[in-house]
């Protein structure tokens, strides 16, 4: 194999269909593992703001107990606040990206770190807002009197529900029921969180660490 | 360093060969070397701030080009009717005349079969990179760097054989 006949066929070669374009703004945006994730993440927590804003307007669609309602809107406000605090954290983050200029081998470290910050840092904005979800869908039915749910012989339903679940007036077992119930919820919550990130944005992580492996001799 | 658009494309046109070969040696489709040669050009165009002047504007390209392309993934789903520059080019179907042509063919048809960081030491190979200057890029010993080299280009040797071609 002559590397220099090689050498001089490529450079023979046409350039074909490729062109530099006549300003930056014909260039498309990039299309890095990185900068794809971090797109997708930015519009999923936008989308997430936006569900929270409109869970807001429940209460005026349904006769809720005053106490019910301004609970809900303090747990929503809260969501709502960590959401927004995440997503002003994430827009700092989101902007920064490693260097590209470096050494292959430290552009490819820097890219698996970058990406596994990106999605811890997804997962806990996620998580931390729907983990009080829970709490405010409670506050949201019994406090409308519209549930009514039956544990063993006790019948609870409408405003007697609210107020025995939300000043823990129950028994310990009954306490330990719902406490049980909030952490299947929040398991399921951050299973699925987990899982539908790791299972969208985690392959980018696996290509780049199998490129990683290729460096070794 | 602080440099105009103009100035930045018109050193890009300057040196477009490098990028050209970066996206030929890395994807064999027309629609993947476009994807990548501007992505290429984006990085290139977000990292000029960090180019300090201390080696070759065109080292400095040659650099970034290769990272992107490393870093690059091209689409899981192809677009219909988009084909291979080979399968453009007539190189399953048409018998080919010239030797050097052939040789060509032969060799991207081969580098196909090499992982993303074999490219990479092909293709510096190629360009004339002495084994510190691979190594530096790359971000590997020289050691290590000597050791690659030498297993790629048995690698590749084996792969153009079995290809039925001998250069």
């Amino acid at each position: 194999m002559n590397l220099d006949e090689i050498k001089k066929k490529m450079e023979a070669e046409g350039m074909k269909d490729l062109s530099v374009p006549t300003n930056i703004k014909q260039l498309e945006k990039s299309k890095l593992p990185i900068q794809k994730v971090r797109k997708s993440m930015r519009s999923e927590i936008i989308t997430q703001l936006v569900i929270i804003v409109l869970f807001f307007a429940a209460p005026l669609m349904l006769e809720m107990h005053q106490m019910a309602k301004g609970l809900y809107f303090i747990l929503q406000f809260i969501t709502a606040l960590i959401t927004l605090l995440y997503i002003a954290k994430m827009t700092w983050f989101l902007n920064k990206t490693s260097s590209i200029s470096g050494s292959s081998r430290d552009t490819v470290i820097g890219f698996i770190h970058d990406l596994k910050l990106t999605l811890e840092v997804y997962k806990t904005a996620i998580i931390a807002g729907s983990l009080i979800l829970p709490l405010s869908v409670a506050a949201l039915f019994s406090g409308s009197g519209k549930l009514s749910i039956s544990i063993g012989r006790i019948q609870l339903g409408g405003e007697d529900l609210f107020f025995k679940l939300f000043s823990l007036d129950m028994s310990a077992k009954y306490l330990l029921i719902c406490i049980g119930i909030y952490l299947i919820v929040a398991a399921i919550i951050y299973y699925t969180t987990v899982k539908w990130a790791d299972g969208l944005y985690g392959i980018h992580i696996n290509k780049l660490e199998e490129t990683l492996q290729e460096f070794e001799v | 360093m602080q440099i105009t658009e103009e100035a930045f494309l018109a050193a890009i046109n300057q040196h477009k060969g490098i990028l050209y070969k970066v996206s030929r040696m890395y994807f064999d489709t027309l629609e993947d070397q476009q994807d990548l040669f501007q992505e290429i050009i984006i990085q290139l165009w977000n990292s000029i701030g960090s180019f300090k002047g201390t080696s070759e504007l065109s080292s400095w390209m040659y650099r970034v080009a290769l990272n992107t392309a490393i870093v690059f993934f091209k689409k899981e789903k192809k677009k219909p009717g988009r084909e291979s520059l080979f399968e453009n080019d007539g190189f399953a179907d048409e018998a080919y005349d010239d030797h050097k042509d052939q040789q060509l063919a032969h060799f991207y048809e081969a580098v196909k079969k090499l992982n993303k960081i074999e490219k990479a030491i092909i293709l510096q190979l190629v360009e004339g990179f002495s084994g510190k200057e691979i190594a530096q890029n790359l971000g590997m010993s020289e050691g290590n760097i000597r050791v690659k080299t030498k297993r790629t280009k048995e690698k590749l040797q084996n792969i153009i054989k079995t290809q039925g071609y001998e250069s």
